[in-house]
């Protein structure tokens, strides 16, 4: 049995340290919410750290969660233990190569922060929809319902595939554990190779492949062998769950932590149980102790092992007295009997126990709040008898499976403090609250829970942080329904949003507001001044910005918010509240110097004394408004689905109101309050070589990107030249982020109506869905072209007739005289219609007749996108003769998942999965691209030259082939103030940084050169650039030595690139 | 006639006792290399203090989680990494350029020699922070 401190820590950082441990090889891909685990142990394997085996993890980025799969293939079969996170899609790209490691019987350990697939939409969320696809893969698959047990399961999923030899899948829910900060006892690496028996470590490296025992493993099998072969493997699946609950019998002795494979819990006598896998196991279980002191007789079946799922171990665990079962999955298999676990309970429960009835529900999708209500609902449909397929947690409205839950109950331990925190992007409340459980959790024996919400706007959204404080370890894995404590760090929010809603008896409420305190009720809400005077709320305020100046602390208002928190919450007593407090200010900025402890110190002192209890008036006739979230009058898709999605009451809204294909109307964006419109390039229209600019309407408003974004210049003006005949493509990323994430898109139409049309399929094939869409166009025309041809030739008015052949003339053109041109014609079939007798060719050209013009195809995404995962497909793309455009924002990073470096990421720069700077040059994409010869390539720089980027679009999408442009895209990611982006775009192309090019393949057919130069003249050194960037300065700061040295390297990068290309541009023919 | 002007301090040997005062002057390497040359018998770098390097890591941090906690997809941005101290760079190329180095004990230093960005920063160096070149 160990004694030891307990650490908080989140699920990823829990499960990669475990991870990190036993591997000796780690393949890796950035995808939330698993993206943590990669970098801590790329992190960790840069400084060094070592392994159980006292060697340092070789961390690889690869280009794809494909490409991780694979290389987790090869280094397992040439003998070296290895690991990879992932989840959602990422996990669907090794699925291939999980039936090869299955199949071939390695041991391997793939860890999942499970959440939701891309269906009608994609969901960074969590839910199993993701591990339940991979469950035919011949993977054992593990779970765990928090983040201890992630930890824990993840070492007896390490310890079990090198005994059992079946590679596992090891799964926890996304964010509710992958991000979610709880106490827990931390595995030390000793234990962890104390129960290693290093006799199966010799037993995989043995089966390794080499010339010295050389063997030709896996080739192809006929008819005749292959079903034998494939069932060589039963007897290891058969023997799987033994050895699993070994090493949790040896785990429980080493740690004192006793798990099973199936776990029962709940009344010895119970009639009516729920079965069920992952964290909603924990919720279950914490209503089960709540109704069985309410005298029901209920209980529930926790699954850890579901694959290979052990019929008899199952079984052992189910009370006799069971007769009804509800088994949730928190997965949907449309048009299938069941989910996956509903089935495999059926199955495991046919042939022994007759007589039971099992039901199968849903919950949970993307995260799904499912709270103790919702268990209490499961039950009473159990004691209804209730249908079988039902959900959970939402309203279905249209095939009435859902079912209906009554008011929330409070389930939770007696003593709980439960707090929430209001906040604003970036006022540092999500860290501050992040550290403030660390103070209560590592100092007290209080346990601790923290969960974070933001808003997917990118810039100035709300956070919202649910903390919990409670005597007994904490069970409530959903959001604080019930809160004691609310703080409002910007009162703004009031009126928008239901600060108060579950607010407890006596509960306490702090504001951050600089006006005076008898002033300050009166700015409620009629709803927040009636639930404070019927609750008994207590108020208080701060003026927490003038306490923050006041002591040199700038803008960060989150430590005196902080410090209001603990003195009034009540999670402590005041006094040992502040001395905590101080005690970590002291331990965090120690090594910052006395001065700034001491500033600390100051800010804590001062909000102590300036917390001001807010008298509530007997009565009142001032109150805030509830403010309008949409303007009046702007339809029912304004009133029905944004407005309660911006009031953060999304959770109401019915089936019946969702769109079937997950589409939104473009123009949205304008009805939020909020934001600024952008700047629509209006300039464009000056520019002689554009002929169809619409400067009049902009085709894009109000983007959510983060404010200074450097892609968002480029989107402007590509729509404002093409936006009435164009269609996107969309890789995922920033740029599918803030241009499609329902209920708003920023996306918008003409007077005419017409405007872009956008899609995203995935993040790796956005290049060929673009020439999917190329594809459909084209043969959409050719076959109005055929029907034109038809009916000309038929006895049609002359009137028509002749319309219709200037539509053959003006077929391949797109400029004003066409458009206008096929408005008439449009008309004209429009009358002829009426007086036709149904003629099936005028009927077949009204129904192409949107096809006259032809369309713009543009296929967007960034670089992660177009230099990485996507890039098969786009070289493929390139490759064609077909008329696409290709837009890349290089960002020169991974910016949507948190900054991982790319191909494109320049030498020297820091980045994830490059902390010690990047060490080999950025991809030359452009001058590969070139290569095919009869591509367009641009490097175009906004910034620097929009002009010439203008031109580069216009002849882009003139070009009847493939055509790519590369676009300099300042980021956050690059760590500089982003009012400075055109400064710093200068800086780029005068240094000869990001050399400005076009290859033009038209021009050759003129015997010109293809390569056009317009860079400008070097004048500036690369050394100015890099200061004014985090991602160079970093790197500076840790390690000045390799900072100087990739620097180096780097300019000579930057001067080969420029030459080369400034060469080809003098001597090209 | 030879006459040595050798001496001792700080136990080291100085070809002459004209030792070189910390100023603006010691600060670049190639005035060392004059200062050298020209027959200096030592001379004494300028101090780094402890706050020097405290404030620059405090910086460093600041900048590295300045877009941290804004978004469900990117808590965080740049990689955490140890701040190594604000002239590392600079007295590398100087311990580079001249054999013996030792230090001169500042107080402060030894009082403060727990933190770890000091410890870092010696470790990294093999010196502690004011420096005797001769």
């Amino acid at each position: 049995m160990e004694s030891r401190s307990w650490i908080n820590t989140d699920g990823n950082s829990a499960v990669a340290n475990v991870a990190y441990g036993f591997s000796e090889v780690a393949a890796i891909y950035p995808i939330t919410p698993s993206s943590d685990m990669g970098e801590r142990a790329d992190a960790w394997s840069a400084e060094g750290r070592k392994n159980i085996f006292n060697e340092k993890v070789d961390v690889v980025q690869m280009q794809s969660e494909a490409g991780a799969a694979g290389a987790l293939h090869g280094a397992l079969a040439a003998g070296a233990m290895s690991t990879t996170f992932t989840a959602s899609q990422g996990l669907m790209l090794m699925v291939p190569n999980m039936f090869k490691i299955a199949g071939e019987m390695i041991p391997a350990v793939i860890h999942v922060s499970a959440r939701s697939l891309a269906c009608q939409a994609l969901s960074i969320f969590g839910d199993h929809s993701d591990v339940m696809a991979t469950r035919g893969t011949g993977f054992a698959m593990l779970a765990s319902s928090n983040v201890q047990e992630a930890q824990d399961m993840a070492v007896i999923a390490h310890l079990a595939t090198l005994e059992s030899k079946i590679p596992f899948l090891h799964f926890f829910d996304g964010f509710r554990t992958s991000h979610s900060i709880q106490k827990i006892i931390p595995i030390r690496y000793e234990d962890m190779k104390g129960m290693l028996d290093m006799k199966f470590v010799e037993e995989f490296r043995a089966q390794a492949l080499k010339p010295e025992a050389p063997i030709c493993k896996v080739g192809a099998q006929n008819p005749d062998v292959y079903f034998q072969g494939r069932e060589t493997v039963n007897k290891y699946y058969e023997a799987c769950p033994a050895i699993v609950k070994k090493y949790m019998k040896m785990f429980a002795e080493k740690t004192g932590r006793q798990y099973k494979l199936y776990e029962y819990i709940g009344a010895p006598d119970a009639e009516k149980i729920i079965v069920a896998i992952g964290s909603s196991t924990e919720t279950i279980e914490e209503t089960i102790n709540y109704l069985l002191k309410k005298g029901e007789k209920v209980g529930m079946l926790k699954l850890r092992l579901y694959r290979p799922f052990s019929v008899p171990d199952f079984l052992k665990e189910i009370p006799k007295t069971v007769k009804k079962i509800a088994v949730l999955d928190r997965t949907k298999e449309p048009g299938s009997i069941g989910e996956p676990l509903y089935l495999d309970v059926v199955a495991a429960l046919s042939n022994e126990r007759q007589g039971i009835r099992i039901i199968g529900g849903r919950y949970g999708l993307s995260s799904k709040e499912f709270t103790p209500a919702m268990v209490k609902a499961v039950y009473d449909h159990l004691e209804n008898n209730g249908w079988h397929n039902f959900t959970v947690g939402i309203n279905d409205d249209v095939t009435h499976k859902s079912i209906s839950v009554k008011e929330e109950i409070d389930t939770e331990q007696k003593g709980i403090v439960r707090c929430k925190f209001w906040g604003y992007g970036s006022d540092g409340t999500v860290s501050a609250n992040k550290n403030a459980i660390k103070i209560i959790g590592e100092s007290t024996d209080l346990f601790v829970q923290g969960y974070f919400q933001y808003d997917s706007n990118k810039s100035g959204g709300w956070t919202i942080s649910h903390l919990r404080f409670g005597k007994e370890k904490i069970q409530s894995e959903y959001l604080l329904n019930k809160v004691d404590f609310v703080a409002l760090h910007r009162y703004q929010y009031i009126g928008q949003y239901d600060i108060l809603e579950g607010i407890s008896d006596g509960g306490t409420f702090l504001i951050n507001s600089s006006q005076k305190p008898e002033n300050i009720f009166r700015q409620f809400t009629q709803s927040m001044q009636n639930t404070i005077r019927e609750k008994k709320i207590k108020v208080f305020a701060i003026d927490a910005s003038k306490i923050a100046k006041g002591v040199g602390l700038g803008g960060r208002i989150s430590s005196v918010m902080q410090t209001a928190f603990f003195k009034v919450s009540g999670v402590l007593p005041e006094a040992d509240a502040i001395a905590l407090i101080k005690k970590f200010v002291q331990k965090q900025f120690a090594r910052k110097g006395p001065e700034i402890v001491e500033m600390n110190w100051k800010a804590i002192d001062a909000t102590v004394a300036a917390v001001t209890s807010i008298p509530i008036p007997e009565e009142t006739d001032k109150f805030a408004e509830v403010a309008k979230m949409v303007p009046e009058g702007s339809g029912w898709f304004a009133d029905n689905i944004i407005d309660p999605i911006l009031r953060l009451k999304g959770d109401l809204i019915p089936v019946s109101h969702m769109p079937l294909n997950g589409a939104i109307p473009t123009g949205t964006k304008r009805l939020e309050y909020r934001g600024v419109p952008g700047n629509p390039a209006t300039w464009i229209e000056k520019l002689p070589f554009v002929s169809e600019p619409n400067v009049a309407e902009p085709y894009l408003e109000y983007p959510p990107s983060c404010s200074g974004c450097g892609e968002v210049p480029y989107i402007h003006m590509v729509t404002q030249m093409y936006g009435d005949r164009m269609i996107i493509a969309n890789a995922t990323g920033c740029t599918s982020i803030y241009g499609g994430t329902f209920p708003l898109t920023p996306y918008t139409k003409d007077k005419n109506g017409r405007g872009p049309a956008w899609a995203n399929s995935l993040f790796e094939d956005n290049a060929e869905f673009g020439m999917g869409m190329r594809l459909a166009v084209d043969a959409n025309r050719r076959q109005l072209k055929s029907n034109v041809q038809i009916l000309i030739a038929s006895s049609i008015r002359q009137e028509l007739k002749e319309a219709l052949q200037k539509s053959l003339t003006l077929f391949d053109e797109v400029n004003n005289e066409a458009k206008h041109h096929a408005d008439q014609v449009k008309l004209l079939l429009a009358e002829e219609k009426k007086i036709s007798k149904g003629d099936p060719v005028l009927n077949k050209i009204i129904e192409l007749q949107d096809y006259f013009v032809d369309k713009s195809i543009w296929i967007l995404g960034g670089d992660g996108w177009a230099y990485d995962i996507g890039f098969g497909g786009l070289d493929h793309v390139m490759a064609s003769n077909r008329n696409v455009n290709i837009l890349v924002v290089d960002t020169e990073v991974y910016s949507n998942t948190g900054g991982q470096a790319s191909k494109s990421t320049p030498r020297g720069a820091v980045a994830k999965f490059a902390s010690d700077g990047k060490k080999l040059a950025k991809k030359n994409l452009g001058l590969m691209m070139s290569s095919y010869g009869n591509a367009y390539v641009a490097s175009v720089n906004m910034g620097m030259d929009r002009e010439k980027t203008a031109l580069a679009f216009v002849e882009a999408e003139k070009h009847k082939g493939p055509s790519i442009i590369i676009a300099y895209s300042p980021c956050i990611a690059h760590g500089y103030e982003m009012k400075l982006t055109k400064k710093q775009s200068e800086k780029a192309a005068k240094c000869g940084y990001w050399p400005m090019y076009r290859f033009n393949p038209d021009l050759r057919n003129e015997s010109q050169n293809p390569f056009t130069w317009d860079g400008v003249d070097i004048d500036t050194k690369f050394e100015d650039y890099l200061e004014e960037e985090i991602r160079y300065k970093t790197l500076n700061l840790t390690d000045p030595e390799e900072a100087i040295r990739l620097t180096a390297l780097a300019v000579k990068d930057n001067a080969q690139r420029f030459n080369d290309i400034k060469h080809l541009s003098e001597t090209l023919k | 006639m030879n006459i040595s002007l050798s001496t001792y301090y700080g136990g080291l040997t100085l070809k002459n006792p004209i030792v070189i005062g910390s100023s603006n002057i010691v600060t670049d390497v190639e005035n060392l290399e004059k200062l050298e040359e020209a027959g200096a018998g030592a001379i004494v770098y300028k101090s780094l203090f402890e706050e020097q390097i405290e404030i620059e890591s405090l910086q460093m941090d600041q900048m590295n989680e300045s877009y941290s906690n804004w978004d469900a997809e990117h808590t965080t941005f740049f990689p955490s990494a140890q701040h190594a101290g604000p002239t590392e760079q600079r007295l590398t190329q100087i311990f580079s350029s001249f054999g013996a180095c030792i230090t001169l004990s500042y107080p402060n230093f030894f009082t403060n020699a727990g933190t770890t960005s000091f410890l870092y920063f010696s470790c990294n160096l093999g010196v502690y922070l004011s420096v005797l070149i001769i």
